[in-house]
């Protein structure tokens, strides 16, 4: 327990770490864009998406949901960029993509690969639950929005529901994530809310 | 808490095992074994490290030209196999559905499906990173020295020469992985055979704070992971012969968080790596 802890704490302190203010010019490493790859949308796609309802009553809700429902939005911020950038978070929080399979070349013969085809499965369930994936997916995505320096506030639970998903040992299929990553980058790139900004 | 122990033991299974590829291998790596006398293969590089703690890293090879020709190979080589496979299948498989078609017995199985086409896409090897994943520490130790200050681990473990980056304190267990991915910009550094690169010391205490920087500034926010070795902080004496060299570190661009981990990215290093927002500002080139 207190292992994950502090490698919750690690990967808190260094996401929230404020970036260098720097005025002199600086030479940005070549290719250190997402690894996934610039995701975009369509006109259409977005066109097709309405804005979600952000308003509701802070005093009904308790403070402490707001560690699992909120929304990022940073200032300055166009459609484009802030789905591009929920896009690549999205992409490092679900987590496992390459599923370890003992026909995978040059991974069965490893200990790994022998151990996974026997108790890989059951151990991943005993070890990291559908509502520790869920966890982690959250972590994951404050992380790194948190690094691209997007801000957050709580949202109202049925608020929140409406334009995003949760994930855990099942994954969310392409046609129902893509819409609601397009509303949660309106929202990001959207009118600068009035509410108070939580912790990253 | 059940589960801590089971983690445990699981972390302590394959931290003996690096993660190699068997057809070509690309890296192979094993620990020093703390024995009394050190012989040293001059043909293999080696990494050295001292920690303050128990230390957990794994690290991926950067590709070389040569590895990317031989990676591209296998995946060709495992593409025309899996066509193979597809061809014969596709081949058989209207008589197995006619043949469905045609039991009317209680044993009737599903409706065979049908037969899809390989393509580089849907390829299932691993990518090259993975693939030449190396995890050392935190068992393996090659040395533990008590002091004032608490002990002093250190790891020593060869490994194939070439360029290698951080990829974290990450240990992996199929579907069940721990730790940290610096996915999000990272450092790497060069091994060459018959050298031991010297990484410093991992950990905080020999971190000392620059005062004249503001506390919006990330350099002085966040210690970085290694500090080169010090002059109080003397290699391990059985490696007085060996070649050891400081290792040049520079920075890294993001990767995917293939391990299903946490996410976040190596703390700013004065002259090798910073951040403006998730820009990485590569400090070994001057503007």
């Amino acid at each position: 327990m207190r292992y994950r802890t502090m490698l919750v704490t690690m990967a808190m302190a260094v996401a929230g770490a404020t970036p260098l203010v720097a005025q002199q010019p600086v030479v940005y490493l070549a290719g250190d864009g997402s690894p996934f790859g610039l995701a975009t949308a369509t006109d259409a796609e977005h066109a097709a998406q309405t804005m979600p309802d952000l308003s509701f009553d802070p005093a009904t809700v308790d403070p402490e949901s707001y560690e699992k429902y909120y929304y990022f939005h940073r200032p300055d911020t166009d459609f484009a960029t802030a789905f591009a950038d929920i896009n690549e978070c999205d992409d490092y929080a679900r987590g496992l993509r390459t599923a370890a399979s003992p026909n995978i070349p040059g991974y069965a013969a490893s200990l790994p690969g022998a151990v996974g085809g026997l108790i890989g499965s059951a151990a991943a369930d005993l070890i990291v639950g559908s509502g520790e994936r869920r966890r982690m997916r959250r972590i994951n995505m404050r992380a790194c929005m948190g690094i691209k320096e997007y801000r957050r506030y709580g949202l109202e639970r049925e608020r929140w529901q409406a334009f995003h998903f949760e994930e855990g040992l099942n994954a969310v299929s392409e046609e129902d994530r893509r819409p609601q990553l397009i509303r949660q980058a309106m929202v990001a790139s959207g009118p600068v809310p009035t509410a108070k900004v939580l912790p990253r | 808490m059940r589960m801590i122990p089971i983690l445990a033991a699981l972390t302590g299974l394959i931290a003996t095992s690096p993660v190699m590829a068997r057809d070509p291998v690309f890296v192979q790596s094993a620990p020093v074994k703390d024995q009394p006398v050190v012989r040293l293969d001059p043909a293999k590089g080696y990494i050295l490290v001292d920690s303050h703690g128990p230390l957990q890293l794994m690290l991926m090879k950067i590709p070389s030209a040569e590895d990317r020709v031989a990676y591209t190979a296998l995946r060709a080589e495992r593409l025309a196999t899996l066509q193979r496979r597809y061809e014969r299948a596709a081949k058989a498989y209207p008589a197995q559905m006619e043949a469905w078609r045609k039991d009317r017995s209680q044993l009737r199985g599903d409706r065979p499906a049908m037969p899809i086409a390989p393509t580089d896409e849907t390829l299932d090897t691993l990518p090259f990173e993975q693939m030449t994943a190396v995890e050392f520490g935190p068992l393996n130790r090659f040395g533990r020295v008590s002091r004032a200050n608490g002990a002093i681990s250190t790891y020593l473990q060869s490994i194939t020469p070439g360029r290698y980056r951080l990829y974290g304190p990450v240990s992996s267990i199929p579907n069940g992985s721990v730790g940290i991915c610096y996915c999000m910009g990272s450092i790497g550094f060069a091994v060459k055979a018959g050298e031991v690169v010297d990484l410093g010391i991992a950990g905080s205490e020999t971190f000392v704070y620059d005062a004249t920087q503001t506390a919006e500034d990330s350099f002085s926010r966040q210690p970085p992971l290694f500090v080169a070795r010090p002059e109080s902080m003397p290699v391990n004496a059985r490696l007085k012969d060996a070649r050891i060299v400081p290792a040049t570190f520079f920075p890294v661009g993001k990767l995917p968080n293939f391990y299903g981990v946490l996410v976040s990215r190596i703390a700013p290093m004065p002259g090798v790596i910073a951040y403006q927002r998730d820009r990485i500002i590569d400090l070994t080139q001057r503007p």
